[in-house]
């Protein structure tokens, strides 16, 4: 009987100053500016309208954090800063803010996000999590609204922080915890599909069953390849990669692998350094994929994991429909043969001096 | 003349163990090579642990690795950071590299890739880190997170700065959940606490009793107990406290609480 009273009482009281909508640009630029003045924007909701509520307001208990426990008049909060006054109670938000990164509108005040009375959203939040984070956040905001790739991530379940710690974290850009961690945690079941419906391996099953990891996956830093708020290329991927199994030969198309990978080991027709994929000292890289109807690295390669060094597939969809080519490659001491499919079986030594110049079909510069 | 070419290019494949990666505990070849600022320099430096930085131009992560790792390289005047480009950088965007990161470290030259192709460097940017004796520590590639960081506790554990369990630390950091069940449940009890300084048991008890519902933690049952001995009911405190004793053993406020609660007992008409 007596918190509906209360509530009504505190709205009441809190309602008459008027203030900029919480999460407005209008109330950052004000945070900003005048720090003292963000009592008014933190009015508690009507009662009507608040779906989630701070226990010591629900209760009537203003005086748990206010130095007056009179509802129309509750008077400055107890503790000298809006932090040390929430922290009193919230001790385990100040031990996460022990950790190395630190969000900084969550040190400044925890109320830049949080309502302390009430809210229509969960945690208190002043508005929608994506809105709230994005109205600071405004290049990734437009990254999420404009991609042409979508991460459904960002919207469902706990939303941003799904993969951020909004108060702190050990690791950059507020992720709770390294990429890998956090993909793999969601993309570890079967039958998921991409934005455009295409189906998604079960990454667990397929990281298990393959013990050859490319680099950023041995890292576990899915960011160095994936852009998560969404993006512009296949598989939200940061660069452009071919999607197919044949593509023209221009650098611009291999942008995600020459992000790391030097281009030379494709653009060079000579190599001894450069590559282990060389006949002598011509480069077979060179020979698949600088031509026209060039050979993209996933002809070749798996991209997370396979069985084999290097990452070469036992097999790659080929054709409209997926049928499995069979790579059949097998490594030697110095080189290696692949068996009849693409091409006749045919070998490669890196020591070899009968096919030390390019020859054969010219590459396409 | 022809034979004598075939020989030398014979040679050059055989003799040279191009690709061959260096493992770590492997000696690094103190290479001396043209550097940007003109002259040339060794890449080494004896008995200071180096970091070679293997980076190109045009490409986004080597800039923004370069500009990491010169702002960490201030507060590490100690090490010798050297940044090394392929011999056939166009030395303008070399400058314009080093301008735009803030690199203020040698920059080497690697003529006709020679380094290149003895570390086996592949990718970019990649991180040699090698120790006191010119012995290879560990080969640090490209990391869009925790790059730095991952860098500076593999330099900081060559030094024996820190140890193995530091590094592993840093190689994948403990993760930190947006919530726990056991934070929230301890909000409320700091909350039940505040209403019971403030003489309001009920209200305590009930607060309590939500956090207890959320997770059953040791100073739940603990303040349980102080509110439930204070409203009288000894029994019920005990039962609290010996529940709060249970997931708290070594708590020694809880055999006081439990005592306290008894001799009132005792000595109530």
């Amino acid at each position: 009987m007596c918190r509906p009273i209360h509530a009504a009482a505190m709205f009441l009281a809190l309602v008459l100053a008027a203030a900029p909508q919480p999460g407005s640009a209008a109330l950052r630029t004000e945070l900003k500016r005048t720090p003292t003045l963000r009592g008014p924007a933190l009015k508690p909701l009507p009662p009507s309208e608040a779906k989630h509520a701070m226990a010591p307001f629900q209760a009537g208990q203003c005086g748990v954090c206010h130095v007056k426990n009179d509802p129309l008049k509750p008077g400055p909060i107890k503790h000298a800063s809006i932090n040390e006054e929430c922290f009193s109670c919230h001790d385990d938000v100040k031990e996460l803010m022990g950790h190395r990164y630190k969000h900084v509108s969550a040190k400044d005040s925890c109320t830049d996000c949080h309502n302390p009375h009430n809210s229509k959203e969960p945690a208190l939040l002043h508005t929608d999590m994506v809105t709230l984070c994005t109205s600071c956040h405004v290049g990734i905001g437009a990254q999420v609204a404009s991609s042409r790739i979508k991460h459904a991530a960002i919207h469902k379940d706990k939303k941003c922080s799904n993969c951020h710690n909004p108060h702190a974290a050990n690791v950059e850009k507020l992720l709770i915890g390294l990429p890998f961690n956090l993909c793999v945690n969601c993309h570890s079941k079967d039958g998921m599909t991409s934005a455009d419906g295409k189906p998604m391996p079960n990454y667990a099953k397929l990281l298990s069953a393959n013990a050859v990891w490319h680099d950023p996956v041995k890292a576990k830093d899915c960011s160095a390849c994936h852009r998560t708020h969404g993006g512009e290329n296949y598989r939200l991927l940061i660069a452009a990669y071919p999607e197919s199994f044949y593509a023209p030969f221009d650098k611009k198309n291999y942008a995600l692998c020459f992000g790391c990978h030097n281009e030379k080991v494709v653009s060079e027709p000579v190599t001894t350094t450069l590559t282990a994929f060389r006949d002598g000292s011509r480069n077979l890289h060179y020979v698949h994929v600088a031509r026209e109807r060039g050979r993209t690295c996933r002809a070749c390669h798996e991209v997370h994991a396979a069985k084999q060094a290097k990452r070469i597939r036992d097999n790659v969809p080929y054709g409209p429909s997926g049928w499995l080519l069979n790579i059949g490659f097998t490594r030697t001491a110095t080189g290696g043969t692949c068996t009849k499919t693409c091409h006749d079986t045919k070998s490669y030594d890196n020591k070899s001096l009968l096919t030390s110049a390019p020859s054969g079909a010219a590459p396409v510069q | 003349m022809r034979s004598l070419l075939r020989l030398a290019l014979w040679a050059s494949l055989v003799l040279a163990r191009p690709g061959v990666a260096l493992e770590p505990g492997d000696r690094v070849d103190d290479l001396e090579l043209p550097a940007l600022g003109g002259g040339k320099a060794h890449l080494l430096s004896g008995g200071t642990v180096a970091v070679l930085v293997f980076a190109r131009v045009g490409q986004d992560h080597s800039e923004v690795a370069l500009k990491d790792f010169a702002a960490r390289a201030a507060g590490r005047p100690d090490l010798r950071w050297v940044a090394v480009l392929s011999g056939d950088t166009p030395l303008a965007e070399a400058r314009a590299l080093v301008a735009a990161t803030g690199w203020r470290m040698p920059v080497l030259l690697d003529a006709g890739d020679v380094l290149y192709g003895r570390l086996a460097v592949k990718l970019h940017p990649t991180v040699f880190v090698v120790d006191r004796e010119g012995r290879l520590a560990a080969v640090e590639p490209f990391r869009e997170i925790n790059y730095g960081d991952r860098l500076m506790a593999r330099i900081q554990f060559t030094l024996g700065e820190i140890g193995r369990a530091e590094l592993a630390e840093a190689e994948d950091p403990k993760a930190a959940e947006t919530h726990s069940d056991e934070g929230l449940a301890r909000s409320r009890v700091r909350f039940a606490q505040k209403l019971l300084e403030a003489g309001m048991l009920e209200q305590a008890l009930a607060e309590v009793q939500k956090s207890l519902a959320i997770a059953p933690t040791g100073p739940g049952y603990v303040l349980q107990g102080k509110i439930l001995a204070r409203q009288g009911k000894c029994g019920d405190a005990s039962r609290a406290f010996d529940v709060a004793l249970r997931l708290e053993p070594k708590n020694g406020e809880i055999a006081v609480e439990k005592d306290r609660c008894a001799a009132e007992k005792g000595r109530a008409p």
